[in-house]
């Protein structure tokens, strides 16, 4: 699979993508180096989390559901989307 | 209230409209007659049913023959004026464009993620495939987001069923395709439960082909 090569997200940086039906997806980024960043990262994980959002981590190696968020780990891209239904 | 709502060819008599009592019409005119319907009619006068073959005049069966006449012109809203149609004219423009930005930019998020020969062919032939977490095998087109995915009997295989199972909200279809794909390579049983699945038709011939 592809690294993260988001053009507005800096290299380095994790990003939570928060699929929108007006922008496509919402980002929000976060150096994993910058600890008031990170906090920020952790509280929007969890508003999303709470809000009932499906969180799946998608890398080079994996493409999991994340239920936590794991600044430790580096950056890392997470996706959130309602969760789908039938049609 | 004087309106009805029915089909072409119907005929409606007081017995009729003694039925539809339970329902806020009644037959136009005196209940007496019989008025057989030429054409698809529709309500009037505030009633709340469906107002798609109404186009703002009264060219029913009551107008066509003359029988109705004090109904003509009754409660029709008037045509847009030119500045109203300017104006949806450019609220439409302006969504156009907001909803393409949306979608260049689902696109742009989608294919990060997708290995370059998944993102190679959803570019070039439309559709990508992908292994469920347990072990099905899923082809995702890119055509829409309602129905667009195909169970595969075995990688480049054919369909064994369509599925229609997407997130809700109206996202950009590769937004959609994306949380297709996650949910398939993560939760494949959950998948199955909480989709819709069409079989596949197979043709005729094959029903009427010799049994071995």
């Amino acid at each position: 699979m592809a690294e993260l090569t988001l053009t507005d997200v800096p290299a380095g940086h994790g990003c939570i993508s928060k699929l929108t039906s007006d922008d496509g997806d919402f980002r929000i980024t976060w150096d994993p180096a910058d600890p008031e960043d990170t906090e920020n990262a952790r509280q929007a994980f969890d508003d999303l989390q709470r809000a009932g959002y499906a969180l799946y981590r998608t890398s080079a190696e994996e493409r999991s559901v994340i239920r936590r968020f794991r600044p430790e780990e580096g950056a890392m891209h997470v996706v959130a989307v309602r969760p789908n239904r039938g049609g | 209230m004087a309106v009805f709502f029915t089909g072409p060819g119907q005929v409606w008599t007081a017995s009729t409209a003694a039925a539809t009592a339970a329902v806020p019409w009644t037959l136009i005119g005196t209940t007496a007659e019989t008025v057989t319907v030429e054409r698809l009619a529709w309500s009037i006068a505030g009633t709340t049913g469906s107002m798609g073959a109404f186009n703002g005049a009264w060219t029913g069966a009551g107008a066509a023959t003359g029988r109705f006449p004090q109904f003509a012109g009754y409660n029709c809203p008037p045509p847009p004026t030119e500045a109203q149609q300017a104006a949806w004219r450019r609220e439409n423009e302006q969504r156009r464009a907001v909803l393409q930005v949306a979608g260049a930019r689902a696109s742009q998020l989608l294919l990060s993620v997708l290995s370059p020969a998944e993102a190679e062919s959803y570019t070039r032939l439309g559709w990508f495939e992908v292994r469920g977490s347990g072990g099905g095998w899923w082809r995702i087109r890119r055509d829409g987001q309602a129905g667009n995915i195909e169970e595969l009997e075995r990688p480049g295989g054919p369909r064994i069923a369509s599925w229609c199972c997407h997130p809700p909200g109206g996202l950009p279809d590769a937004d959609a395709h994306l949380a297709q794909l996650l949910h398939l390579v993560t939760d494949e049983d959950g998948f199955r439960a909480t989709g819709n699945r069409t079989p596949r038709r197979r043709l005729a011939a094959a029903w009427q082909a010799p049994v071995r």
